[in-house]
């Protein structure tokens, strides 16, 4: 990964933040991108500098497309070229099994907002970065979706119809791509914990996964992080339009 | 606590005012003005028993908090204050050095009862300060295990079985008296006791991931690499001996042998793991650590429960539990086999013949 020029969305915090970590440790250019916690991307650019990689803080809301066009072009000038694209940004969600809206509660706004999150922002990211990658004949755009879009075990039918979306979206821009040498793929976590999205998914509940999941253990954010970085080098330039589940084998498909 | 009093006094009541007995006569139950508590450091909530001991038995205590715990029964107290200021004024939390005399050798001159969690040495140092004649309960080292029969190893159990192992190992960093520190695992089961070894060693190393272990001091470190060394030793000679450890420190252990047997651990996630064609078979090695035994974790059919329990009884286990649940204790238990309320109070009688001849002097009567 030396040299590449690596863009995380939403890294300032758990799974986006490990990964940042990950691939700044394999000595990859990494944007650190965020929507508010500047501080903590700060912190995780100058963990990535002790790492011996190098990082760059960058601000915007994958939802505007003019904020991210301003973030890609910021990056071009800057360093040049753009790599690699990480799409774990979404608009925030909390894994709550006891106060998630069931079927009937929701509205399409809850929907709507998943989807902006999830699906749009991708999509800004994915349009504003094609040219650089059609150019260099050369892209990895990794879409963060969802084992629960194969086994909905807690139904958060909002988040997981959006990560939905992002799956069949990855897929035909991987059919679409393929010929200038872009690859398009996605990575499907289990649950991961801790991160504050997770918080608050109880005890009994983890349990009950942890006796499904035949690794028998969680997803830690670090256990993605690697996933990431594996379709992200030289040794998935084949693999394409595929989904990565990292689950400890709690799905098989 | 209700169930606490009930297990062992016929009538809670007797606490509060004489009742009437059986044979007549009247009876009630003091406990101690005064106990002192001594506090172990290795298990977080343990002091609260004692201390709702003595509460219940209207008792004043003096509590000295562990160096290494000092958190919980002061925050126990405080919440208390929060809902009965009278009952919390009743309780004294106090920290200092264990052996320091001037505070002890007072305290130990006042009080009326001794409860003493801690080392083997601390238990016997502080029974030995004690002159008067009042209960001294101690609660010292201990140790427990597991037995798992080959039913609990069919091929839809015997995941789960180790899981509830692991988890027993985990708590407390197997700390507690309460926590089993070998496992007794019959063969004949769909995984033989090497398996189960195995299967043990990676959910402990899940539970590294999950809950780390505590950071050790030099001396439980060294304790745990010894005894590593020694069975790596046998195990070059011996192909039914076998080590799994953690690869980086000395977050867990799991020691295999394929025969049966029984020694206690250094504890902080170190198993010793032995394989028999029934369990019946360690009995007899269970001998040397009489005085130690207490809490065995079961799991066999119920056709067997009684029966091996009663093996394990005569040689001095005091509780059987589930395995899964070993760290888990319920009200009303037999602490070491003893009581926990009874120990510390007396009895007091009125005889019918005080009441008979009571009456006599009642004015009213002809």
């Amino acid at each position: 990964m030396q040299d590449r020029v690596v863009l995380v969305t939403g890294a300032s915090r758990g799974i986006g933040k490990a990964i940042a970590q990950h691939l700044g440790r394999k000595q990859a250019m990494v944007v650190v991108n965020y929507l508010q916690s500047a501080d903590l991307a700060e912190q995780v650019v100058q963990e990535i500098e002790t790492l011996g990689g190098h990082g760059l803080a960058i601000q915007a809301d994958v939802t505007q497309a003019s904020e991210v066009n301003r973030m890609v072009q910021n990056i071009l000038d800057n360093l040049g070229t753009i790599d690699v694209v990480v799409n774990n940004a979404l608009y925030h969600y909390t894994f709550n099994p006891k106060t998630r809206k069931t079927a009937w509660e929701l509205e399409w706004e809850d929907y709507q907002n998943q989807i902006d999150g999830s699906l749009k922002g991708t999509f800004n990211l994915c349009k504003a970065v094609m040219p650089q990658m059609k150019r260099q004949s050369f892209g990895r755009i990794i879409n963060l979706v969802t084992n629960l879009i194969d086994f909905p075990v807690v139904p958060y039918h909002d988040y997981t119809t959006a990560k939905a979306a992002v799956l069949g979206y990855s897929r035909n821009l991987a059919k679409e791509l393929g010929p200038f040498g872009i690859t398009v793929n996605c990575v499907a976590p289990g649950l991961t914990y801790p991160t504050d999205s997770s918080r608050e998914t109880q005890e009994d509940v983890r349990e009950t996964l942890i006796r499904l999941t035949p690794m028998e253990r969680l997803a830690l954010p670090e256990d993605i992080a690697g996933a990431v970085a594996f379709l992200a080098s030289e040794e998935a330039g084949f693999i394409t339009g595929q989904c990565l589940r990292v689950d400890g084998g709690l799905t098989m498909t | 606590m209700e169930s606490s009093s009930h297990e062992e006094f016929d009538n809670p009541g007797l606490l509060d005012g004489f009742r009437p007995q059986k044979t007549g006569g009247m009876s009630r139950v003091y406990g101690p003005e005064l106990i002192f508590h001594v506090f172990s450091g290795n298990v977080p909530g343990l002091p609260l028993w004692s201390m709702i001991m003595g509460l219940l038995l209207k008792s004043g205590g003096i509590g000295k908090s562990s160096s290494s715990e000092p958190l919980m029964p002061v925050l126990f107290a405080q919440s208390l204050a929060q809902v009965d200021r009278k009952l919390a004024d009743c309780i004294a939390i106090l920290p200092w050095k264990g052996g320091t005399a001037d505070l002890e050798e007072p305290v130990l001159k006042a009080t009326d009862a001794v409860i003493v969690y801690g080392s083997s040495e601390t238990v016997q140092r502080i029974r030995e300060q004690v002159t008067k004649n009042i209960p001294v309960l101690g609660y010292g080292h201990k140790v427990s295990f597991a037995a798992v029969g080959r039913e609990a190893l069919t091929t839809d159990r015997y995941q789960d079985t180790v899981h509830r192992l692991a988890h027993d190992v985990m708590v407390y960093d197997q700390q507690s008296c309460l926590s089993p520190q070998a496992v007794w695992v019959e063969e004949g089961g769909v995984i033989s006791g090497r398996q189960f070894a195995q299967l043990l060693a990676a959910e402990l190393e899940n539970y590294e991931k999950r809950r780390p272990r505590a950071k050790l001091t030099d001396e439980e470190a060294i304790a745990i690499r010894s005894v590593r060394n020694r069975y790596e030793a046998l195990s070059f000679q011996d192909e039914d001996i076998e080590v799994y450890a953690s690869s980086k420190g000395t977050e867990w252990t799991v020691i295999y042998e394929g025969k049966p047997g029984f020694e206690g651990s250094p504890l902080n996630r170190t198993l010793h793991v032995y394989a028999c064609r029934e369990l019946r078979e360690g009995v007899s090695d269970l001998r040397s650590y009489r005085d130690y035994l207490q809490t065995v974790g079961l799991a066999v059919s119920p056709s067997r429960l009684e029966g091996i329990s009663e093996l394990l009884a005569r040689e001095g286990v005091t509780r059987i539990t589930a395995l899964g649940q070993m760290t888990l204790g319920v009200p009303g238990w037999h602490h070491d086999g003893r009581f926990n309320l009874l120990d510390l109070v007396r009895f007091v009688d009125i005889e019918r013949s005080a009441e008979q001849l009571a009456e006599i002097y009642d004015p009213d009567v002809e």
